[in-house]
């Protein structure tokens, strides 16, 4: 029996210890201001005029700082590296849920193109248990980490974005921008590259779809953009105005094409990233379109 | 000699025949012949390294009289397969085993509970530290001109951890399933970044291998008994051994032969080092040897992770270049922080047990909720911070 004891006394060391843990890291993570403890923790709703969603085109294209200042608007970015457009999804779903709905969601659209990676849901396990839908998502593509995350929640835990709210506990999360300029060498350099065609995932742009029409039902005006690429780096791209068409034709709404409106390669920080003058030019170009500052002048 | 030529030959067709082939080629073309000599498509066997060190060990101490033959074959099949320590070590010789083998062992719970904690301790190194640091490391040292001064000494040091988390933690792994069973293999690490000199590392690191390469080629070679110039010699060709057995490739060499000359400078430095020691605090001196060991470490480790040799100058050259030596510049940034959090978990806790480790085995022995939490502890961190990407021990391909 006295095996059995130890063991059992081990077992409940183990399971509890990890909870006190997990309860700890819960309490540090929903006082971050990491876009998405805001998003999953903010114990009072958010409330923002104009949502950005895209992935790391769209984290550096949409100043949310300067567009509050300058606009006098009051904006959020929850744009994310790499994010696909399941993930986008559910967050403007879980956005819809639980905070005031924004007047205008704007979409870059550049994750649409030749997207061949697979939704990180695992990544969002830290927030499985505020969205039924992460959780669901995590159960259906990666059966492993739901039950490990079941059993053991100190295991949702581990990946990056617990860091990054550890990073964000006392800085905030929406004021980074990229400040870096690409060199001339840089900018020579991309003209070595072979050309390429873009071509839209079908399953990207039915999710897109779904987004646009649940975001229409809610009466949120919807904005698709593209923004800008570094001119060197278009010039190898062969098909994109008819890409843009197309996604346009499928989704019904127009695409605000910012691909070409930059020309200086000082604005950008690689050859598809903006950096923040680059973000600053994009602001006026998107902002001074859209209903909710037409609205207010 | 036959049981000799036979073990050492089989090494040699499985793990040498086509790096030979390949080097006497380049040379051959080199030098303007074109050789038509072909290599062949040769499956390296899982373990051969340390199989055959530990059967050639076996031959030598019969032949040296310090053990009898072993005339029951499952006896000693199983010392030569004994699966704990097969793939990867600890490389443990027939005098330290065979007789456990032949003892009424009890597995005893105390014994499952000291082989359970090394085996969790082993995962924690290898699932948290070594595989956290792995793709940073395997990014870096692919694409070196990408990154920066700063970044590649950061990657360099994030190597040093994880080729020992990875190595140590299989050994702990192996040692605690043997523990677990009732036998006792020796330990192969003991803190090797607390080295004061080179000889020291290697009386720290990769035990099992440095004391058989001691004990089976530099002491019969005459060990350091035969005036200056046969030490100098002992020490390289035994250095260069150790080298070529982690791998056919020059990188391994190199690194052999840089351990060769640490040691080598080392010892004409010593008389000098003996008279500075007593114008420093033995503390401070103590921790400048440790810094200076272990940089010259990381230098050499370049080397042994290198694919080629053309890599590790590449590197080298763009650490010494100081080319942007800005914290803001590091990335990715985040995977870093993650990094150094658990090389500093894994300081912590052996910089404790270098300072207090007799109180620390007291208690852990003596104090049952002690070992449980510790037990607990490890689990934890393998919880939060594990890496589960499936990547092999380091030591598997040797």
């Amino acid at each position: 029996m006295k095996p059995l004891k130890i063991f059992i006394e081990f077992l409940a060391t183990l399971y509890f210890g990890q909870w006190i843990i997990t309860l700890f890291l819960l309490f540090i993570v929903s006082k971050s201001s990491f876009r998405f403890s805001q998003l999953y923790h903010k114990t009072t709703k958010m409330d923002y005029e104009i949502l950005c969603i895209g992935n790391s085109r769209g984290v550096n294209s949409f100043y949310s700082p300067y567009i509050n200042n300058t606009f006098s608007l009051k904006s959020y970015n929850l744009s994310y590296n790499g994010l696909n457009l399941s993930i986008e999804k559910i967050l403007l779903e879980d956005y819809l849920e639980n905070h005031n709905k924004p007047k205008a969601v704007f979409i870059e659209v550049s994750n649409v193109f030749n997207s061949n990676s697979k939704p990180y849901y695992e990544s969002f396990n830290m927030y499985s248990s505020k969205s039924k839908r992460i959780n669901e998502k995590i159960k259906e593509t990666d059966l492993n980490t739901y039950i490990l995350s079941a059993t053991f929640p100190l295991y949702r835990y581990n990946n990056e974005f617990l860091f990054r709210s550890l990073f964000y506990m006392f800085k905030a999360d929406q004021n980074w921008i990229n400040r870096y300029k690409i060199t001339e060498g840089f900018n020579q350099k991309v003209l070595e590259m072979p050309t390429k065609n873009f071509s839209c995932n079908k399953k990207d742009l039915m999710i897109l779809r779904q987004i646009v029409v649940m975001l229409k039902k809610k009466d949120v005006n919807v904005y698709l953009y593209l923004a800008p690429y570094l001119p060197n780096y278009l010039s190898k791209i062969n098909n994109l105005s008819f890409q843009i068409a197309y996604i346009e034709k499928e989704i019904g709404v127009k695409v605000i094409n910012l691909s070409r409106s930059l020309s200086k390669p000082d604005f950008f920080s690689d050859r598809v990233h903006i950096n923040e003058e680059g973000a600053k030019l994009v602001a006026n170009l998107l902002i001074r379109s859209s209903n909710p500052y037409k609205n207010k002048n | 000699m036959l049981t000799l030529i036979l073990n050492l030959g089989l090494l040699f067709f499985f793990k040498y025949f086509n790096f030979f082939i390949d080097s006497f080629t380049n040379v051959a073309l080199i030098l303007g012949m074109s050789p038509s000599i072909h290599t062949l498509q040769i499956i390296l066997p899982v373990g051969i390294s340390f199989y055959t060190f530990q059967t050639l060990s076996y031959t030598i101490d019969i032949y040296s009289k310090k053990i009898k033959p072993e005339f029951d074959f499952i006896t000693f099949a199983t010392y030569v397969s004994f699966f704990p320590q097969l793939v990867a070590g600890p490389i443990v010789r027939a005098v330290d085993l065979l007789p456990q083998f032949k003892l009424d062992l009890k597995i005893t719970t105390e014994k499952i509970s000291q082989g359970l904690l090394l085996i969790v301790l082993g995962y924690f190194k290898k699932i948290v530290i070594a595989d956290s640091l792995a793709p940073l490391v395997d990014h870096a040292f692919a694409n070196p001109s990408t990154y920066t001064s700063l970044n590649l000494v950061l990657v360099v040091v994030f190597y040093a951890f994880q080729i020992y988390c990875d190595f140590s933690g299989y050994s702990d792994i192996a040692i605690g399933l043997g523990k677990m069973m009732g036998y006792n293999f020796p330990i192969n690490f003991n803190l090797p970044y607390f080295a004061v000199n080179f000889s020291d590392f290697w009386k720290r690191w990769h035990i099992t291998l440095s004391t058989w390469l001691r004990d089976y080629l530099y002491i019969p070679l005459g060990g350091n008994q035969k005036g200056s110039f046969y030490t100098l010699r002992n020490l390289v060709v035994t250095m260069l051994l150790g080298g070529l057995w982690h791998g056919a490739n020059w990188t391994f060499i190199v690194w052999g032969l840089l351990h060769a000359l640490f040691l080598i400078i080392q010892r004409g430095f010593e008389p000098i080092a003996y008279k500075l020691s007593n114008y420093f605090p033995k503390a401070l001196f103590k921790f400048l040897g440790i810094l200076i060991t272990f940089t010259f470490v990381n230098i050499a480790w370049i080397f042994f992770r290198s694919q080629s040799l053309d890599v590790a100058f590449e590197i080298l050259r763009k650490i010494f270049t100081f080319d942007n030596m800005d914290f803001s510049a590091l990335k990715p940034k985040f995977q870093i922080a993650k990094a150094i959090i658990v090389v500093l978990i894994l300081i912590i806790g052996e910089v404790l047990y270098f300072q207090f480790s007799d109180k620390i085995d007291t208690i852990i022995n003596e104090k049952r909720f002690a070992k449980m939490i510790l037990l607990a502890f490890f689990l934890w961190m393998i919880l939060l911070f594990g890496s589960f990407s499936n990547n092999n021990f380091i030591y598997f391909q040797f």
